[in-house]
């Protein structure tokens, strides 16, 4: 978050920086980490998971770049603005208006695609736990969601959203756990199996 | 390759058929070119509320300046 910062106030001029928090507790839960960053960009909220969808997208962190004309300028995908060669990109993008040679290298001409039957129940029961939260009812949320990442396991949008729901103490205290994190996946892995 | 063909079989039937052609491949075009997710095509649109005030952003509304949209989550 603090890499966002910096970058919007060299390039802000340049180019608009928006970060979209992918939040199914909603503006609350996100709101903090923008003000910790002291963040001045553009901030919005997706919490229905809608790019994901529309995107192909089951991860965070993710970048999607445009031109002017809002084209794509990188095929949308995973991004560190803390990493040095994509500011390094990103920067040669914004003051020459070229698109990196890497950036093209890595293009696998990605389109949008129907969800599968599986991917459709597992939104479909993510959306209800949205529902169900708002409604302060908690644990069955955290059922509706247990239910959609069995039907959908790669989709850490929906796996780890229920991790920090169940287990805000490993999320939201200080430091995150990677650990717990690890050994989460390594449970909920053998979990599938069966 | 596919887009190729698609460009071919609108040119043997424009000239097949004398139907104005140039108006036909202007319709197809936003079909063939744009919305996708690579280097060059239009990303699927979006709307969704300012974190803050609630406020409704379209991808659309940075139009006429480079814009980088970042996913993140708090968890």
């Amino acid at each position: 978050m603090p890499g966002w910062q910096a970058f919007y106030q060299e390039y802000g001029e340049q180019v608009e920086v928006v970060v979209i928090a992918q939040d199914a507790q909603g503006a609350e839960v996100a709101r903090p980490w923008v003000e910790k960053a002291g963040g001045t960009y553009r901030a919005l909220l997706d919490q229905h998971n809608a790019i994901g969808k529309a995107y192909n997208v089951k991860f965070v962190p993710v970048g999607i770049f445009v031109d002017e004309e809002g084209r794509l300028v990188r095929a949308v995908g995973s991004v560190s603005i803390d990493n040095e060669t994509l500011r390094g990109e990103l920067v040669e993008w914004i003051t020459t208006g070229d698109i990196p040679g890497a950036w093209r290298d890595a293009d696998k001409g990605e389109k949008p695609r129907v969800l599968t039957a599986d991917e459709q129940e597992a939104d479909a029961l993510f959306q209800h736990a949205i529902a169900l939260l708002k409604q302060g009812k908690r644990e069955d949320a955290i059922a509706e969601l247990k239910r959609a990442y069995v039907l959908d396991p790669k989709n850490w949008l929906i796996r780890k959203q229920l991790w920090a729901i169940e287990n805000p103490g490993m999320f939201y205290d200080g430091k995150v756990d990677y650990r717990w994190q690890k050994e989460q996946m390594a449970r909920e892995d053998e979990e599938l199996k069966k | 390759m596919k887009k190729i063909v698609f460009v071919l079989l609108l040119l043997i039937n424009g000239s097949a058929h004398t139907l104005s052609g140039e108006e036909s491949v202007k319709t197809l075009e936003p079909e063939l070119n744009d919305v996708g997710l690579s280097i060059g095509h239009m990303p699927p649109a979006f709307t969704l509320p300012d974190l803050f005030t609630g406020e409704m952003i379209s991808s659309g509304d940075f139009r006429g300046k480079k814009a980088a949209f970042f996913m993140w989550a708090s968890w």
